[in-house]
């Protein structure tokens, strides 16, 4: 009797056993078993090979992975919903620079520029399960208006729907292509269910309840780990804008620097790096020890610039501006901020992988020689044989050179540390003054009040994107706003120049916009009033050996908006 | 015959360290081979006949740099290391000689003093005071001064209570008199050892704020070549000639200081 009651309750036991390991699936299995059962069913109407889906990638960064707002743009979760991720953006940017459909699935705009006919997928649902409405579209532009205060709705005039699945946006301004090719990429569709209760307040900046990062993007935030700077996601099918998403699950780990991802990439503890705008340093490429580690070179759109005084004695004079250009030594420089992957820039400042590059400006090289010529002829001279030149005038000749405050602030430094060394070559006296570089706030009123002669600052790749470098050498705001506008830190007062640069913010058409670009480069060839330090590459390293279809986007990397419907499995 | 004199040597060591470190900072621009700010298009050289210890991220040399960088930490150091143990044996003599209401203020300053991390609150006021070498001192000493406060207060108790002390203050001598003539004489070992302990305390400070990118734009420090070795990567990549000599040099340096300051004042 009391061994068939153990053989009872062992079987029982067994039972039970079984059935909680039928039930015990995780997130991750659950996600990649319902998204191959959708891909081999479509493949039996198609008749394709069925994709063999990434079960879970792992991205490193070194942006924190602390906060998750789906209208924040720091942190990882704000920066990688850049790249529409659980986010959904209106439009975004091929290699090209053109722009393709995403959340619109297809746009026209009008001949004037003012009216934009989209259509959008109706398909679509939050990360919470609710249905994305035409309330939500609408309620998000009110929300970019009213509350946010975005300067890319201005002129918006309204807002209403044409279809079922289709709308149009009316600006009484022709700043469709502005909004489109500048901020659309990056600004996507809000939950009118959880956004609604910030309108007319600042308060959503801050929003850290679970729901801040409820989005209509192909992902949704599952969980995530404070502590341990790790969080988890998972594809949301239905939301397939681009095609199948083959990317199941995706986990982002926080790293403490670069030096960490690159170890964690040649132990294959990640598969790829992303954080925006910042690329491997190229000095760390060498640690690369794993063969199927591919350091994902591009060339990279943004820049180190420097900034003339335009205002002040020096800058002001274009013979003292090229006479610098000269000294240069443009290929330490190359080297020093592209650590040996970069060349020597054009007059143009911005890069040949700059939407409107304009082809055949000449080169800058070091010629100390003629520099010290011009600067003769031009009345730089020593007077007073203390081997420094003076001001044409004889006065005290000080050359106050800033770099820009910032996370970079050591290699900004480093460029100072040459400047003056190759101006000291021609007798030009330069300095840095420790007092300006003490806090952003001090660096920033001391620009726009263009108390610099020569400043050094920098592009990033978002920024060049689309708004390009020439926004930095601004004096004039925006036509229609103050000039307390950020951003100010130009000093070119040109007219033609400033308007140039707000008409390509605002251009109508790409024919336009490249139009503008390129008068502006042409411009900063003649006029020197500023110009590039390099142009370099970028590293956004991956490893090759369990994915295929990775697509390096320029200046990006691999993490770009396409990876989610590329990568498959080997 | 003639009792030979032990030499201490731990102290003589010491001190010929520090005397090599003060003959380098003083003959500094007659012996570098090239101006340690100025940049070359040879970066990240290693060492060779021309470039002793290599070339940094902008080309500069880095056997150079380390030459300079003697001059800032020696007299950071040293200007550091004079006012801390200024104001400590003055606070100390203030303390322990009037007592009462005085001493309870200096002892509960310095209690206080001492509860606060000392790295922490110097790199806060430097950064306060922003970058340099001015700001530097200010910081260190102003953070540095209490242990030596503290040993010399309870040495002047116990001083006070000597006889001969006593007899000066019976006879009404004035106490600037005292202190200086019988409480300072009888202290002098002590007050050196402090200062040469100080001396290498502040080296560190020094060191470490340069090495957080605390130091003036374009300073050659030990600590600022550290930093830039770091910061361009240099220690993952291996490149020992750039990060081992500063930290070897302020080793050594720190070691000296050491030396003379720990055994001097033991008996010998």
């Amino acid at each position: 009797m009391k061994r068939a009651l153990c053989l009872l309750l062992s079987a029982v036991l067994l039972l039970g056993l079984f059935a909680g390991c039928g039930k015990q699936t995780t997130p991750e299995t659950t996600a990649a078993a319902g998204t191959e059962t959708t891909a081999a069913a479509e493949t039996e109407t198609t008749g394709e090979a069925p994709k063999k889906h990434v079960k879970n990638l792992v991205i490193g960064t070194t942006t924190a992975n602390t906060t998750f707002n789906l209208y924040g743009q720091t942190d990882i979760f704000g920066r990688i919903n850049y790249v529409n991720f659980c986010r959904a953006n209106w439009i975004y940017e091929d290699e090209n620079g053109d722009l393709q459909p995403f959340f619109f699935t297809s746009f026209e705009i009008s001949e004037d520029g003012k009216v934009l006919d989209f259509t959008w997928p109706t398909t679509a649902v939050w990360s919470d399960g609710e249905k994305v409405t035409w309330d939500d579209i609408d309620f998000t532009f009110r929300f970019l208006k009213d509350t946010a205060k975005s300067s890319s709705f201005i002129h918006l005039v309204s807002v209403e729907p044409t279809g079922d699945d289709s709308g149009r946006i009316t600006f009484s301004e022709p700043d469709v292509y502005g909004w489109l090719s500048g901020s659309a990429t990056m600004q996507g569709l809000l939950p009118k269910h959880v956004w609604e209760k910030f309108e007319g307040t600042d308060d959503y900046k801050n929003y850290t309840e679970p729901d801040a990062a409820v989005g209509c993007g192909p992902y949704k935030l599952v969980s995530y780990d404070v502590d341990a700077q790790v969080s988890y996601y998972e594809a949301i099918p239905e939301n397939n804008y681009h095609g199948e998403i083959t990317v199941d699950s995706v986990t982002i780990k926080t790293y403490a620097d670069q030096t960490a991802i690159m170890m964690a990439l040649n132990a294959g503890e990640i598969d790829c790096y992303y954080a925006y705008s910042t690329p491997i340093d190229a000095t760390l490429i060498d640690l690369i020890s794993d063969s199927a580690v591919d350091p994902g070179e591009s060339i990279y759109a943004g820049e180190d610039q420097i900034t003339f005084g335009m205002t002040r004695p020096a800058g002001s004079d274009y013979q003292f501006r090229l006479a610098v250009t000269k000294a240069m030594d443009w290929n330490l420089l190359t080297d020093a901020i592209g650590g040996g992957y970069g060349e020597v820039p054009r007059a143009g400042i911005i890069p040949p992988s700059c939407t409107g590059y304009l082809d055949g400006l000449p080169q800058f090289a070091q010629d100390v020689d003629e520099a010290n010529r011009i600067l003769d002829e031009a009345g730089y001279k020593d007077v007073n044989n203390d081997g420094i030149r003076e001001f044409p005038d004889g006065s005290e000749m000080k050359i106050l050179i800033v770099p820009q405050y910032s996370k970079k602030m050591d290699l900004r430094n480093r460029i100072a540390e040459v400047l003056i060394d190759n101006l000291k070559a021609v007798g030009v006296n330069a300095y840095v003054d420790q007092e300006i570089i003490v806090s952003s706030e001090v660096w920033e009123s001391n620009i726009q009040a263009g108390n610099y002669d020569i400043a050094i600052g920098y592009t990033t790749a978002g920024m060049a994107r689309h708004t390009s470098a020439f926004r930095y050498y601004v004096y004039e705001p925006k036509p229609g706003t103050e000039r307390s506008a950020s951003w100010l830190w130009g000093t070119y007062t040109d007219e033609e120049f400033n308007s140039t640069v707000w008409r390509m913010l605002n251009a109508s058409s790409r024919e336009e916009y490249v139009s503008c670009i390129q008068w502006l480069q042409q411009e900063a060839a003649d006029t020197l009033f500023g110009c590039a330090l390099s142009w370099t590459s970028c590293f956004y390293p991956y490893r090759t050996d369990k994915y295929e279809g990775w697509y390096n986007r320029p200046s990006w990397g691999v993490v770009n908006d396409e990876l989610w419907y590329s990568l498959t499995s080997k | 015959m003639k009792k030979r004199k032990k030499v201490n040597i731990p102290v003589l060591a010491g001190s010929l360290i520090i005397g090599f470190f003060v003959i380098i900072a003083i003959i500094a621009p007659a012996i570098v081979p090239y101006d340690p700010s100025a940049t070359s298009a040879l970066t990240y050289g290693k060492p060779s006949p021309e470039h002793l210890l290599g070339t940094n991220d902008v080309g500069q040399d880095i056997f150079s740099e380390l030459i300079y960088g003697t001059r800032i930490s020696m007299v950071i150091g040293i200007f550091a290391a004079v006012v801390v143990t200024c104001v400590g044996t003055l606070l100390a003599l203030l303390s322990a000689w009037y007592g009462g209401v005085v001493d309870k203020l200096i002892t509960g300053l310095t209690n206080l003093a001492m509860a606060v991390p000392g790295l922490a609150l110097t790199t806060l006021l430097v950064c306060y005071l922003s970058p340099g070498i001015l700001s530097i001192v200010v910081a260190i000493s102003i953070t540095a001064w209490t242990g030596t406060t503290r040993v010399l207060r309870s040495q002047i108790l116990a001083l006070k209570e000597e006889p001969f002390v006593k007899i000066e203050k019976a006879i009404g001598q004035r106490d600037i008199v005292i202190m200086g003539k019988h409480l300072l004489s009888n202290l002098k070992d002590i007050i050196l050892s402090r200062g040469a302990m100080a001396v290498s305390s502040a080296m560190m400070t020094e060191a470490s704020l340069s090495f957080l990118g605390l130091g003036a734009f374009g300073e050659k420090s030990w600590g600022a070549i550290l930093h830039y070795a770091f910061f361009r990567n240099g220690v993952v990549r291996g490149l020992y000639w750039w990060y081992l000599p500063p930290i070897l040099c302020t080793s050594l340096a720190v070691l000296g200081f050491m030396l003379v300051g720990y055994y001097g004042q033991q008996k010998r």
